[in-house]
């Protein structure tokens, strides 16, 4: 009798447990759904990855809501359209943004509203679904590492093919060139500087006398000047004097030219005419007076005993 | 006056050592052609000047010169009165104006306009004895015919003629063979110019 007793008060007490356990569920069930509450959509174009339906929704750290649920947006394929729920008196402004955002190493995302300054109105929304309001999406920090990740992986990856374009066996065929032509043109200019060092005297000295020489065509020129302004004009006069003088010779020098009476040709003529008659007589005499000293060259004697005689032609004897 | 006395003595002295040749003067000879050349058919209006003759110094001399073994020798009792290249030179301008082809045919000394040169140039002019004493005279000369205006040579030919010597009594004979010999070559010179500047 006495463990009959027992079997129906454990079994009452497990079924009031299970009673009790099934209204506590219900009861914490229906407790997030009381209170007011309104609907935003976030619109996204990023992955919704790891972001599930009644993940939190935070507003700058503070959740007031989750999401409810995720769709593609039919009109946009490229867009992801998350309905959210939030208290309804959460600030939700019209420059307010989302941003989703990963929950530590666990691979789950959640919905962070960023921005919502306190002059901005607040975003409407409606109870219809197609009148709820929308809520932008921000690219996500991991985005915008993955994006700045990818574009610099990018542009590493372009710098390393030039930078292998670059160093081509011929580029660095021709850079070794480069640098030993720039060597010697380094050596040849440290070279030319030792020059110029060295002659930097002789080019100061030179510097001295081009001042001298400067300073004293100056004062060259400022006595000229003064020359010029105290004898020039009477010289001038004197010049024009003789300019006038030459004229009237050339005027009547240019007259008897005219006449004919002062020809040239005819004078030139006239004088070298027997000056060439002259020249061809001086000419036979040079010749006979080179055979003379010839024959005097070879005996002296003749000049006064005469021992050398021409030999008569073989028919004049 | 002893200074007066020993130049006295001194001229005497250096008189008495020198010897006067007593011997024949030579000759002087005149080249004379004798040329007759016909008159020109056809004449034109050139006047022409004939130049100075362009001669070696050896013939730009008085003496008749001839060759023997290769040497040359001038004659010892005959002279040219004039030297060859100047006789030349007037015997050309006198033959070829009696022949009255040119409108003018002058000297190189005329002070007479002119638009063509002859430019002669004697090369030979000499007797050539052989081995066996015989002998004959060379005249050979190249003429240029010029055009002053354009300085153009119209013309170059050389002629030359050798006359047996015949008369073999001193430089008489060779004369003689001379005069014929440049006869010839005038005569062929007339020719060519009018063939040239017809």
């Amino acid at each position: 009798m006495e463990n009959r007793f027992s079997y129906i008060l454990v079994g009452a007490f497990v079924f009031v447990l299970l009673i009790g356990g099934v209204l506590s569920i219900l009861w914490l069930g229906h407790y997030s759904d009381e209170g007011t509450f309104k609907f935003y959509k976030v619109a996204t174009k990023e992955s919704v990855s790891g972001l599930n339906e009644k993940a939190p929704v935070k507003l700058r750290g503070v959740q007031i809501g989750e999401v409810r649920t995720i769709t593609i947006n039919p009109k946009n394929a490229e867009e992801v359209l998350v309905t959210i729920r939030v208290q309804d008196d959460a600030p939700i402004k019209e420059d307010t943004y989302a941003v989703i955002e990963a929950q530590g190493i666990t691979g789950l995302s959640f919905i962070q509203l960023q921005g919502g300054a306190n002059e901005a109105k607040e975003l409407k929304t409606s109870g219809k679904v197609e009148e709820y309001g929308i809520i932008y999406s921000r690219p996500s920090t991991f985005s915008r590492l993955d994006k700045t990740i990818t574009s610099l992986s990018t542009k590493a990856e372009m710098i390393f093919e030039r930078a292998e374009r670059i160093m081509s066996e011929k580029n660095v065929k021709n850079l070794e060139i480069i640098i030993e032509n720039s060597a010697k043109i380094a050596e040849s200019t440290s070279k030319t500087m030792a020059n110029i060092e060295a002659h930097n005297k002789e080019i100061n000295q030179l510097l001295t006398e081009a001042t001298a020489a400067v300073k004293a065509v100056k004062d060259m020129s400022y006595s000229f000047s003064t020359a010029v302004d105290t004898t020039g004009v009477s010289m001038m006069n004197n010049v024009s004097k003789a300019s006038q003088s030459i004229t009237n010779v050339m005027g009547g020098l240019n007259q008897k030219l005219e006449k004919g009476s002062f020809d040239v040709d005819i004078l030139f003529r006239e004088n070298l005419m027997p000056l060439h008659q002259t020249l061809q007589e001086l000419q036979v005499l040079l010749n006979e007076t080179q055979g003379f000293v010839s024959n005097l060259k070879d005996s002296p004697s003749d000049l006064l005993f005469k021992e050398e005689t021409i030999q008569p032609a073989p028919n004049e004897r | 006056m002893k200074p007066i006395l020993l130049a006295i003595c001194t001229l005497l002295m250096l008189s008495g050592c020198s010897v006067k040749e007593t011997s024949l003067k030579p000759y002087n000879y005149t080249l004379e052609p004798m040329l007759k050349l016909k008159h020109a058919s056809v004449s034109n209006q050139d006047v022409l000047k004939v130049a100075y003759i362009d001669a070696p110094s050896g013939l730009n001399s008085r003496a008749i010169l001839y060759k023997k073994d290769g040497a040359m020798q001038p004659y010892k009792y005959g002279t040219w009165s004039e030297t060859p290249p100047l006789k030349l030179q007037h015997l050309i301008t006198e033959a070829l104006m009696d022949q009255h082809h040119f409108s003018s045919v002058i000297s190189g000394t005329s002070m007479a306009s002119n638009n063509l040169v002859l430019e002669p140039v004697l090369q030979n002019f000499e007797e050539v004895f052989r081995e066996d004493g015989t002998s004959y005279v060379h005249v050979s000369l190249r003429f240029r015919i010029v055009e002053i205006k354009n300085g153009n040579v119209l013309g170059s030919i050389k002629l030359s003629s050798k006359q047996e010597v015949t008369n073999t009594s001193g430089a008489t004979g060779t004369v003689e063979a001379f005069n014929v010999a440049t006869a010839e070559v005038i005569h062929d010179l007339a020719t060519w110019i009018n063939e040239v500047r017809k």
